[in-house]
């Protein structure tokens, strides 16, 4: 039957398959995934296309006829498919009835097959023939092993490394078993454009790394409901492709080298650990050396910043990566932690990624299975698990802030996101800083992806000293303006997080504090409330906070918010 | 000999990124076209690339800044070609757009309309915001106006011709942001024949790195209801002459919900109050069809 193929400017009328599969699953990539694409993109006026699995030609058909100075190898080894492709293929599309394989596939004389190829022949004559077999009903499946009830088909199958003499410019790939082994048959190909599907798990690096040549834009998400896939647009940014995690680091010997070497397990050379010594008096710095000097892959510098906070900034801004984390040197993170959860990130270009978190008992070492998740984060029955790399992953909502104990550590954000928005922690805060971050880094995603299979493991720290511990005040107050600035619909999540903070802070505060953050918290609960719709207050606070209210009933809302903008009282509650 | 088409981008800061417009416009198969770029007061670091552009076909036209609405109308003035678009310079046009554009503009219409993509922050793809209006102005073609108003306000979805703009005089309101409403409305509004495109002619790109106008949360959102007014006022008697002023006042209301959505919590209250004040200054008609549930 006939088709109309639309996406890539003109329509395109092309012979389909009577199957409808075959038919509506191609048309839907067309529409979907090729023909958003590439109208994102500028292609030279010339060059060389490979599309593999080409099928009856949805993705050739409409691109030979708009970019009529490109060629086309288009690979289908589905006879059914093949027929229509011929059938369709206009001049600039040389239709061929070829499987590409891997190494076990490579023929008697591959120059001769090279050859072929670069003269623009059918190289099928000079090829190894396999059996494959087509799924009963999933007419568009092939695959070498038997399939229980599915045709067996002999095709010609070419080796995957082969490929490269051709020096592509753009490959369309649908290889739901060789999609991996391509993309590195062409490591050494200046390929400037990637497209199509997969339904394998691929690295990031292994088609997209700025250190292989050609371009590289990328769109090839993974089959399914969508939420990883290989993405990449080369465009000018400040940052280079990596993950930098800062490790603030004071009299940190016990631990450091486990952390460390936790935050390296199984990354890559774009992974770098910053060691930020703060003025560590104990063998702190001897251990880093000891342990990682000839790893490129870690650095120690000194900072002798007035706060963690400004550490932390510090580190940042002496950052290239395109993704940062901030990891406490007491932690513990888990098998792969960062080296997936920054190809998650890759994967997703989300915000913000995290992993489970559990907290580390004094004898836990580090390296372990996953726990169980402690971390509180939204996972509904609903959420759906996706298969990522050897792991699992989901997207979750940021519902659930734990107070203190922010957790900060298990997170990787983007870098351009962090800068552009002016999140960075407040440098005047001796404690909660890491909480102002977290309310103010959550409140910018709907979303975030939580990678499963790994987990953070967070060693139980000291609370900070009562004239440090006050600042929680401060640090609500920052978030609270943000919100109150940015228009956060949701506040609920932050009101719960104010109530069970201040009750826990005035939990442990000496009775001689008490008073003073008592009034302090009251006073900007009810300035807050009086700016925004709010929760009852919670019990510590609570008979404060009506006596105040009642004082400023007849003022608005944005004298409330002036207030809050305006004073400095919670820095040091009295 | 004029061009057929000007493209015209108002840069400012935009740096190396106006090379994703220009490199796009560069591109596109249908070559009889002029690049009017708006230098509107742009920065060293944008002049730097301006400088490195030796295409023939392109012409910079450097001006002090004063936004988008100026920059554009600057470029209405100047444009030699037949047929006009607009292009944000971070954003870019499929390389099939103008083909499609020069297709459509076979029949001589005023206004062509064009369905676009875009590309998220996160680097997904789908179909702009729109997209479900122009499927339902395939689907009932005699309802075109009627859902055209409905559509994006977005100055890359819209050609316009030479004519049409020297017969209507339409322009950008000049010192306001937020400013493709007044345009898009009038374009319809007047057009006397209107094409559409059946393929995404443009792509919005969004990125993390970048601020765009239309994220702001601060008071520039008070100039959509400045916008809204102009339009109001000024196409008042062709709205209810043509009986559009239903679909025109949802345009608006749908625009102004948007933006108050977006301000700051604080920064409502002062929308809802201005809003509040336009009402009642408004062309008397619209106050009542507001009124009405």
């Amino acid at each position: 039957m006939k088709v109309t193929l639309r996406g890539l400017g003109l329509p395109v009328e092309a012979f389909a398959p009577a199957k409808a599969f075959l038919r509506e699953d191609s048309l839907w990539r067309l529409r979907t995934h090729y023909g958003p694409a590439l109208a994102a993109r500028t292609l030279a006026p010339s060059g060389l296309a490979l599309d593999v699995g080409a099928g009856f030609g949805a993705f050739a058909l409409p691109f030979a006829r708009t970019f009529p100075g490109w060629r086309v190898l288009a690979f289908e080894p589905d006879p059914e498919c093949f027929a229509d492709l011929v059938r369709n293929a206009p001049d600039n599309v040389l239709p061929l009835p070829i499987a590409v394989g891997g190494s076990d596939d490579a023929p008697e004389d591959p120059e001769a097959v090279r050859a072929c190829l670069l003269r623009g022949e059918d190289p099928t004559a000079l090829l190894p023939r396999r059996t494959f077999y087509r799924h009963a009903t999933d007419h568009g499946y092939m695959q070498r092993e038997p399939l229980e009830g599915g045709l067996a088909l002999d095709c010609p199958v070419l080796a995957a490394d082969l490929l490269d003499v051709l020096q592509p410019n753009l490959l369309k790939l649908i290889a739901p078993q060789t999609d991996a082994l391509i993309l590195q048959a062409l490591a050494h190909v200046p390929l400037d454009h990637i497209l199509g599907e997969s339904w394998n798990p691929l690295r990031w690096a292994d088609a997209c790394h700025p250190s292989l040549p050609g371009r590289r834009e990328t769109w090839v998400p993974l089959a399914g409901p969508g939420l990883t896939g290989l993405r990449h647009v080369p465009e000018p940014s400040d940052y280079r492709p990596g993950l930098d995690v800062i490790v603030p680091m004071l009299n940190a010997q016990e631990m450091i080298i486990e952390c460390v070497g936790g935050v390296l397990w199984g990354a890559d050379d774009d992974t770098r650990v910053t060691v930020i010594d703060r003025g560590s008096t104990d063998q702190s710095c001897a251990c880093i050396d000891y342990a990682f000097a000839h790893d490129p892959r870690v650095r120690l510098l000194r900072h002798d910043g007035p706060t963690l906070a400004s550490t932390r900034n510090w580190g940042r801004l002496h950052s290239d990566r395109s993704h940062i984390a901030f990891v406490d040197p007491s932690d513990l993170p888990g098998r792969l932690l960062f080296a997936r959860a920054f190809e998650l990130a890759m994967q997703t270009g989300a915000e913000i990624v995290q992993a489970p978190c559990h907290l580390a008992t004094p004898h836990e070492t580090g390296f372990h299975e996953t726990p169980d998740d402690q971390s509180g984060h939204d996972l509904s029955p609903e959420a759906h698990r996706h298969a990522f790399l050897e792991m699992t992953c989901h997207l979750a909502r940021p519902t659930g802030l734990p107070a203190l104990a922010p957790r900060i550590g298990r997170r990787v954000y983007r870098r351009d996101v962090l800068d552009r928005r002016g999140i960075w922690f407040p440098e005047h805060l001796a404690a909660h800083d890491d909480l102002a971050f977290q309310l103010m880094t959550l409140h910018q995603v709907l979303d975030l992806p939580v990678l499963e299979g790994t987990s953070y493991g967070i060693r139980a720290r000291p609370a900070p000293p009562p004239e440090a511990d006050v600042q929680v005040l401060e640090a609500l107050r920052l978030a609270l303006l943000r919100g109150l600035d940015e228009g956060w619909p949701d506040l609920a999540d932050l009101w719960s997080c104010m109530a069970r903070t201040i009750t826990q802070v005035a939990g442990r505060l000496p009775p001689e504090r008490k008073p003073g953050f008592v009034t302090a918290a009251a006073e900007l609960w009810a300035l807050a409330a009086r700016a925004l719709p709010a929760p009852g207050a919670p019990p510590v606070i609570a008979p404060r906070v009506a006596e105040l209210e009642a004082r400023l009933a007849d003022l608005p809302p944005s004298a409330a918010c002036l207030h809050l903008q305006a004073s400095g009282t919670w820095l040091r509650a009295r | 000999m004029a061009a057929f088409l000007t493209s015209i981008i108002p840069v400012f800061d935009e740096g190396p990124l106006l090379l994703t417009s220009v490199t796009s416009i560069l591109g596109q198969s249908f070559k009889d076209f002029e690049l009017l770029i708006i230098a509107d007061g742009a920065t060293p670091r944008t002049l730097a690339v301006l400088e490195t552009l030796t295409d023939p076909r392109i012409r910079i036209i450097h001006q002090a800044n004063a936004g988008l609405s100026t920059a554009r109308n600057r470029g209405m003035a100047e444009a030699k070609g037949a047929w006009i678009t607009f292009l944000d310079a971070d954003d870019s046009r499929p390389p099939w757009a103008f083909a499609e554009i020069a297709r459509a503009a076979e029949t001589a219409p005023d206004l062509i309309l064009c369905p676009g993509v875009v590309r998220e922050e996160r680097g997904t793809f789908k179909p702009f915001f729109d997209q479900e209006t122009f499927e339902a102005i395939a689907a009932v073609p005699q309802d075109l106006r009627r859902l055209a108003l409905a559509l994006q306000p977005q100055s890359a979805n819209k050609v316009v011709s030479r004519q049409f703009l020297d017969r209507t005089g339409l322009r950008f309101p000049d010192g306001l942001f937020f400013e493709d409403l007044l345009f898009h409305l009038g374009a319809v509004l007047q057009a006397d024949s209107i094409a559409v495109l059946e393929v995404p002619a443009f792509c919005y790109i969004r990125r993390f790195q970048r601020a765009q106008i239309t994220s702001t949360s601060g008071r520039l959102r008070l100039d959509s209801i400045a916008v809204v007014r102009l339009a109001l006022d000024h196409f008042a008697d062709l709205a209810f002459a043509k009986g559009l002023a239903e679909p025109v006042l949802n345009a608006c209301q749908t625009f102004l919900a948007w933006n108050e959505s977006r301000c700051g919590h604080m920064q409502r209250a002062e929308f809802r109050l201005a809003l509040a004040t336009m009402k009642r200054l408004v062309d008397p008609r619209w106050q009542a069809l507001w009124e009405t549930p």
